[in-house]
């Protein structure tokens, strides 16, 4: 029960980051990370996986709302879901998969949270902007913009996985 | 059939990823030109409310510039009411029989002002949330000003809240016309610059210049007669084509949008309905 409330928690503020401070600055054409994924990474590795399927689409549904985009964030955050889990055990031997392990650095080590991150949110990226630009016109745009928030979420990302580690 | 549910017992994460993927595709597909549905939208009380929250703050950090641009149109329209006023008095004075001129008491066109809950000008498609709804008497393709300059049209409505596809969505046309000559084209928008939009329709005959006012035609009822679009930027006839390309600088800016008025023409439907009795037949 503890555990649900501090995911919610969790969600939460997530969302708030991303639609509050992230979307309202408007970088640039180029710079929208999609942040709140994050959140999607942080699930625990023993999670049932057709319970993960579902709080993607939850949590792709609820960014669609805020963006108008009905379908779009949801089709991202379900293939995202539905690819962590292979990765996690490309990973991490089974050992280590222990019961309410959450991916983290401290967990991981840094080469493997590096490779397990940056897949993760290149794939996530491509999808989203190819899909939501959905022809190849002006596909070179669509290119440097997959290109540039992926670097500025990976970041993001890495920034609060740093700070997590050196104050757990 | 033991080995149907053991089937679908050891795919059932596969199968559950499948529907789940199928099913936000077809909604995609679906909302792809612009949302309809009220609930799963910015217009759904919960995402407005916390974007009300956000553009609070904006607005108080922004109040210095809404302040300049609120005395300015102050002092158009004080100008406006001066002139007309000089004009009625004019008019009345002249004619001694009054059954020739009656001065129209009641304009079909009445503005009523929202406050912008929510914008995007850095996506493919954008939208704007206002705070008006049906409640306030907004309905679909009401055109939505600043000032005296065009901002989009109204594209869906809930009870408190409006969805507004600017000038720089892909799916927004308006029909404007060249202030200098009176020649009439659309204005769309392709995704990447949020303060270009492309004047389509104007054919290879007409001299274009640069500097240019667009301006609005008022052929459709959403918008009135003559506001202010933008600037002719740069005008290219590519070799062989009958119309023009025509870059317009757009004139109001997306990123600092706070105050706007929504344009309610109180003909609209009678000149719809008109229409499109000619199309059916």
């Amino acid at each position: 029960m503890k555990n649900i409330l501090s995911h919610l928690f969790r969600f939460i503020g997530v969302v708030l980051i991303q639609v509050l401070l992230i979307d309202q600055m408007s970088l640039s054409v180029y710079v929208r990370p999609a942040f709140y994924i994050y959140f999607l990474l942080c699930l625990p590795v023993s999670f049932p996986r057709w319970i993960e399927l579902l709080v993607g689409f939850g949590v792709g549904m609820t960014m669609d709302s805020f963006s108008n985009t009905l379908g779009l964030h949801a089709f991202c955050c379900v293939l995202l879901s539905y690819l962590r889990p292979f990765l996690i055990q490309l990973f991490v031997n089974e050992e280590d998969r222990k019961a309410g392990m959450t991916p983290s650095l401290s967990l991981f080590g840094w080469n493997t949270y590096l490779k397990f991150s940056s897949i993760l949110v290149v794939v996530h990226h491509c999808v989203l902007f190819c899909l939501e630009s959905f022809s190849f016109f002006g596909f070179g745009q669509t290119i440097i913009r997959i290109m540039l928030s992926s670097v500025v979420c990976f970041l993001l990302i890495l920034i609060f996985e740093v700070v997590k580690k050196n104050n757990p | 059939m033991r080995n149907l549910i053991q089937f679908f017992l050891k795919y059932i994460v596969f199968i559950l990823f499948l529907l789940l993927e199928i099913e936000s595709f077809v909604l995609y597909l679906k909302h792809h030109h612009y949302p309809n549905s009220v609930f799963f939208s910015s217009t759904n009380v919960v995402t407005a409310g916390v974007l009300n929250v956000s553009n609070e703050v904006k607005q108080f950090v922004n109040l210095r510039s809404a302040n300049s641009f609120l005395s300015s149109e102050n002092a158009r329209l004080n100008n406006r009411v001066a002139a007309l006023e000089q004009e009625l008095t004019r008019l009345s004075r002249s004619e001694g029989d009054s059954t020739f001129f009656t001065y129209p008491a009641s304009s079909p066109i009445r503005f009523l002002s929202a406050r912008v809950v929510n914008a995007s000008s850095n996506r493919v498609r954008n939208y704007l949330t206002l705070d008006r709804g049906s409640d306030d008497g907004v309905r679909e393709d009401m055109g939505v000003v600043s000032g005296n300059q065009v901002v989009g049209i109204v594209k869906s409505v809930s009870r408190h809240f409006c969805v507004v596809l600017p000038l720089i969505h892909p799916s927004t046309g308006v029909s404007c016309k060249l202030r200098s000559n009176g020649y009439v084209g659309v204005l769309r928008w392709e995704p990447g610059d949020d303060s270009v939009g492309l004047l389509a329709d104007v054919g290879r005959h007409v001299s274009v210049t640069r500097g240019d006012s667009v301006v609005t035609s008022g052929y459709t009822s959403v918008f009135p007669e003559g506001f202010y679009v933008g600037r002719v930027l740069d005008c290219e006839l590519p070799t062989g084509a009958t119309y023009y390309t025509i870059q317009v600088g757009l004139g109001v800016n997306y990123k600092t949008l706070s105050h706007v008025e929504i344009v309610d023409n109180k003909y609209y439907e009678e000149q719809r309905v008109l229409e499109e009795m000619l199309e059916e037949e």
